[in-house]
């Protein structure tokens, strides 16, 4: 069960990870969000920058209706 | 605080990086810069502030260079038009700041001092800059100059205390900062 969810299918790069960056900082660390994401562009660079701002990608699944759902595990740097 | 929808929208590429996210651009927002005295990379650190969400006051009047010339803090942002009292000061070269939480730009250098500064140092080192500054070199110690507060505001420069920055050509390097007698013989 996800701490948090976003659906970021309506948005456009760069706010796709705008939007999850700004959602994973108000998780406490350790937090899960869940979000739901469409198109090659977010499917590709959300995970990524996610792991790269030190977040933990759980899974990521494609579902029936075309979207995906990506559950992330939140992780806060020190500082 | 929480940024507002607008916020997130005009913030969004500079929320992204690192060292700012969200809570880095909240604290741009609540920490305003004064300006005290006006030369032309001065002009360009207001322009860069404002746009980057920075509260900017003007006591010495606002900018007449560059693409905030005319141009009303308030129409160009209105983040940047707070009168909350200031974090830290933008100094011009031949002005003596206010405060040691400054960054003071002259027409071959800035000097970035860190909360921590020794008044005595900083007057040191601004007394090193020169006072014209060419309008190409205003671009380039302007954008610095801004960064440089940026960092401070974000907390992460806050262990520096006095740092001096020279430009060669157009290339900005680190310099030696002078220092006041007492903490000459400390060396």
């Amino acid at each position: 069960m996800p701490d948090a969810r976003i659906d970021i299918t309506y948005e456009i790069c760069p706010m796709t990870y705008v939007r999850v960056k700004l959602a994973l900082e108000a998780l406490p660390d350790g937090g899960v969000l869940e979000v739901r994401l469409k198109g090659a562009e977010p499917l590709k660079n959300v995970p990524r920058s996610a792991r790269e701002d030190g977040h933990e990608v759980l899974s990521l699944d494609a579902l029936p209706d075309g979207t995906s759902r990506l559950v992330l595990r939140a992780h806060h740097r020190e500082g | 605080m929480a940024l507002t929808e607008a916020q997130i929208q005009r913030y969004g590429r500079q929320i992204l990086l690192r060292e700012v996210g969200g809570k880095g651009q909240a604290r741009l927002l609540e920490r305003p810069v004064r300006v005290e005295g006006r030369n032309p990379a001065t002009d360009v650190a207001v322009a860069y502030l404002a746009a980057g969400g920075t509260p900017v006051d003007c006591r010495d009047g606002a900018p007449r260079d560059g693409f905030l010339a005319g141009v009303a803090l308030e129409a160009f942002n209105p983040d940047a038009a707070s009168p909350a009292p200031a974090f830290a000061v933008l100094a011009a070269a031949g002005t003596a700041p206010s405060s040691t939480l400054a960054v003071v730009v002259g027409g071959d250098g800035l000097v970035v001092a860190g909360p921590d500064a020794c008044a005595d140092c900083l007057a040191a080192s601004v007394a090193t800059l020169a006072i014209a500054v060419s309008p190409v070199d205003a671009v380039v110690l302007g954008s610095l100059a801004a960064l440089a507060l940026q960092r401070l505001a974000l907390g992460l420069d806050l262990a520096a205390s006095i740092r001096l920055i020279r430009l060669s050509g157009v290339t900005p390097a680190a310099a030696p900062a002078p220092r006041c007698p007492a903490h000459v013989e400390q060396m």
